[in-house]
């Protein structure tokens, strides 16, 4: 026994995950019935998933997790031969299905054991189904069973009185051959035929499954003919097939053998850092390879080497979003419903892929934006109506990748943010300066601290709850986000994400004694300044660059750095952050070149202006600038001072 | 029950570490300033391909800092979190038995109470035991406040 459970508890991992996709497999599918319940396939995946789910679960021995997806099967299964019809109370019940089915994975990943289901909890799932089933049931159709006693079968004559016996207690017995009253005296039994009403196939087979022992039988309605095959069931579980022809076509349609395999992703993380030591060692012998000439043409070719295994190993890393997209269809669904509200999600560029480590952590603003686009973006029903808009509201998630960013949209075609409240709110928080602000900057105020707890602004305009976690997630990430809203048309959250975080293209610059990175992604373009170039409106220090006012900040005011003087020539770095473009004035550019994140594990609040640190070719530290950050701590005393 | 300690000095006191809690111990390494941090604080390094933080023990523990030439890090691991503290001098490795050491220090040591877990003798001069937690849990409130 103990052997036993070892090796099942090897196999908790992949049961789990495998699971997960059963259920993933499930939930996506019916969503597609909720919208057409004519959906064969549908109906025929959903059997597919639930039926390897009940296989998996048994050989496991989580017997609930069985029972369970045994309900769903035999209900499916009526569903099929057109027994039952699906309705949207049958929907809900497979989603609470679903939902314990979840509940139940995370408790086996938690503790390692199943939790059990109450007795209460699994009549209210069944409640959702018994419509459809006392429908069959007034059809009083009769079905022809025919079971089989094995060779080695002893006292078949005893186990086929049982089973009649059981069968008069659920349903109608109306005729046996051999007849019931010779069945004691018979020499031999190994076929016992019977006909029997009022009484559904799972009920028959919930009887005969796991009950008395039996070699087979198989179960059709009445006056079909006498083949088997048509719903054949046997007793051992690697036999039991979905019934009818068209199951086995799909089949090997989702069968697709692919060629992958599964990694633990621990083991991709060590090869990542093995790479990133290697692009260390890289940059250094590069380095070295500028003073002896003889090095140059082996280090090119290292070169070339260490970019493709560092794109390979990125690319494995990287994952499509539609792992975190999937769970959206239904979350809309749920918070729709409850909010009363008729909502359609358009996804669009799934497959967009990111890096695993982002992946993880985007999931959570995603959700965030998107309970706020139907709570507050999307009208009601009648409001929709008299704006002259559809019913449905429409809230949409695009992805999609530019250069080395994955843009994430989330809008709706809602109400739109209320700007005048925006204002008003502003006004009373004394969060803008003087100045009359743009539309867009306004906009942009809602991630402020400051709104996450103004409460009347929430209840008018409807956003703000949160949003500055949402911003601060996302920026942890080394990303962006902006919003642009119209009046009556719609909110649009525009969410920049890094395609990676572990190696990134960085520009290397001297501030002082100092050396600091940054991210190659914001940089827009570079160039020389002269400290005369620089003037000063209000107090703000600005140049002029092709004609247009470019406002500038100083690194080393920044970074307070000690001791710092200014060059004649200065370099400036011009970077986009948001939708803002600022010049960096820093002492000098000093290479461009592939830099490796270290994270620090230790006290991060201090590293907050910073994405990381990265280990140069001399050994020496640098810090990588979170442009993002640095800047918007700016901004916001910039703001307070005002 | 008999536990091992790490011995080094700051200033004219002695302290002691949990041998569990030390990598390894270090000569001073070079260092890359994290702007806007809090003064103790002072800086990353390089540790064999990882960067990890050090701090001035001295400036964390609120005693007058004065850098010493021998100066070294004593590379701390608490709960997965590696950080290096800048100490003068290591002395010695020591066994000393639980029940020699006072749960609750009453005496002037000129640290804040809350960073040590006891203290000891050892041969005739006071040990005071680091609780490492402590040491290295940092309010993120105060941190703030450093760093307008």
């Amino acid at each position: 026994m103990i052997v036993e459970n070892l090796d099942l508890n090897a196999y908790l991992p992949i049961f789990i995950e495998e699971t997960r996709d059963n259920i993933q497999q499930i939930s996506d599918n019916l969503l597609r019935l909720e919208q057409d319940e004519k959906d064969i396939e549908a109906i025929n995946e959903i059997f597919r998933a639930v039926h390897t789910l009940k296989g998996m679960s048994a050989t496991m021995g989580y017997s609930e997790i069985s029972q369970l997806a045994h309900e769903a099967e035999n209900l499916l299964d009526e569903v099929r031969h057109n027994q039952a019809h699906i309705s949207s109370a049958m929907i809900t019940g497979f989603f609470h299905i679903v939902d314990e089915f979840e509940a139940q994975l995370n408790s086996l990943e938690e503790t390692g054991e199943p939790h059990k289901i109450t007795e209460e909890r699994f009549q209210e799932i069944l409640d959702f189904f018994s419509q459809p089933q006392e429908l069959a049931l007034a059809e009083e159709e009769s079905y022809l069973l025919e079971i089989f006693f094995g060779k080695d079968c002893l006292l078949p004559q005893a186990r086929a009185m049982i089973v009649c016996n059981q069968l008069n207690s659920v349903g109608k017995l109306l005729r046996t051959s051999p007849a019931q009253e010779l069945l004691p005296n018979l020499d031999k039994l190994d076929k016992l035929q019977c006909w029997v009403a009022g009484i559904r196939p799972e009920q028959v087979r919930a009887l005969l499954d796991g009950g008395v022992e039996i070699d087979y039988y198989t179960i059709e309605k009445s006056g079909q003919g006498h083949e088997p095959e048509a719903t054949q069931e046997t007793e051992t579980p690697e036999a039991v097939e979905p019934e009818g022809a068209d199951s086995s076509d799909s089949r090997s349609e989702s069968h697709v053998f692919r060629h992958t395999i599964r990694v633990d992703t621990d083991k991709l993380d060590q090869l990542l850092n093995l790479v990133s030591e290697l692009v260390i060692n890289k940059t250094s012998l590069q380095q070295a390879a500028t003073t002896y000439p003889l090095l140059a043409d082996g280090v090119e070719h290292l070169h070339r080497l260490t970019s493709d295994l560092q794109t390979i190993v990125m690319k494995m890393r990287m994952i499509p979003l539609e792992a975190v997209f999937n769970r959206f269809p239904r979350m809309v669904r749920d918070t729709a419903m409850s909010l009363d509200k008729l909502v359609n999600l358009e996804i669009h560029g799934a497959e967009t892929e990111l890096d695993r480590t982002i992946i993880d952590d985007i999931a959570d603003p995603l959700v965030h934006l998107l309970r706020n686009a139907i709570d507050h973006g999307i009208e009601s029903v009648e409001q929709r109506i008299s704006r002259g808009k559809p019913r449905t509201g429409t809230v949409s998630l695009r992805a999609y990748q530019t250069g080395n960013q994955v843009i994430i949209e989330v809008s709706d075609d809602g109400r739109g943010l209320d700007l005048e409240h925006i204002r008003a709110k502003s006004r009373e928080l004394h969060l803008l300066p003087g100045l009359e602000p743009e539309t867009n900057e306004l906009a942009n105020l809602i991630f402020l601290p400051g709104f996450s707890t103004a409460d009347n602004v929430t209840d008018l305009s409807g956003r703000g709850v949160g949003l500055d976690v949402v911003k601060n997630s996302i920026e942890a990430l080394g990303g962006s986000i902006d919003v642009y809203s119209r009046p009556n048309a719609g909110t649009n959250f525009k969410i920049s994400l890094p395609l990676t975080l572990a190696i990134i293209q960085g520009l290397l610059v001297k501030c002082g004694q100092e050396i600091y990175v940054i991210p190659l992604s914001y940089v827009e373009e570079t160039g020389i300044v002269f400290p005369g170039d620089i003037q000063t409106v209000g107090q703000q220090q600005i140049i002029m660059l092709r004609g247009k006012v470019l406002p500038i900040i100083f690194l080393n005011q920044l970074l307070k750095t000690e001791g710092y003087s200014a060059p004649e020539e200065l370099s400036l770095v011009v970077v986009r952050y948001g939708d803002r473009q600022i010049g960096i004035i820093v002492d000098d550019l000093l290479a461009q070149q592939d830099i490796v994140i270290k994270n620090v594990n230790w006290g991060e609040h201090f590293f907050r202006s910073f994405l990381g640190c990265s280990i140069l070719g001399d050994g020496s530290v640098v810090m990588i600038l979170d442009i993002n950050v640095l800047l918007s701590v700016v901004k916001v005393r910039e703001v307070n001072h005002a | 029950m008999l536990k091992q300690y790490v011995i080094f000095q700051l200033e004219d006191e002695l302290y002691g570490v949990d041998i569990h809690q030390v990598m390894r111990i270090e000569k001073m390494l070079p260092l890359t300033r994290v702007p806007n941090a809090p003064p103790f604080v002072m800086g990353v390094c390089n540790l064999r391909g990882s960067v990890i933080p050090v701090i001035d023990l001295k400036k964390r523990l609120a005693l007058p800092s004065r850098q010493d030439e021998n100066a070294k890090i004593i590379i701390v691991n608490v709960g997965k979190q590696v950080v290096g503290m800048t100490i003068d001098s290591t002395v010695d490795v020591s066994s000393i038995q639980s029940d020699e050491i006072e749960p609750s220090p009453t005496l002037v040591t000129g640290i804040d109470a809350q960073f040590i877990q006891g203290v000891a003798k050892l041969s005739n001069r006071l040990l005071i035991i680091l609780d490492m937690e402590r040491v290295l849990t940092v309010d993120q409130l105060n941190v703030l406040e450093n760093m307008d």
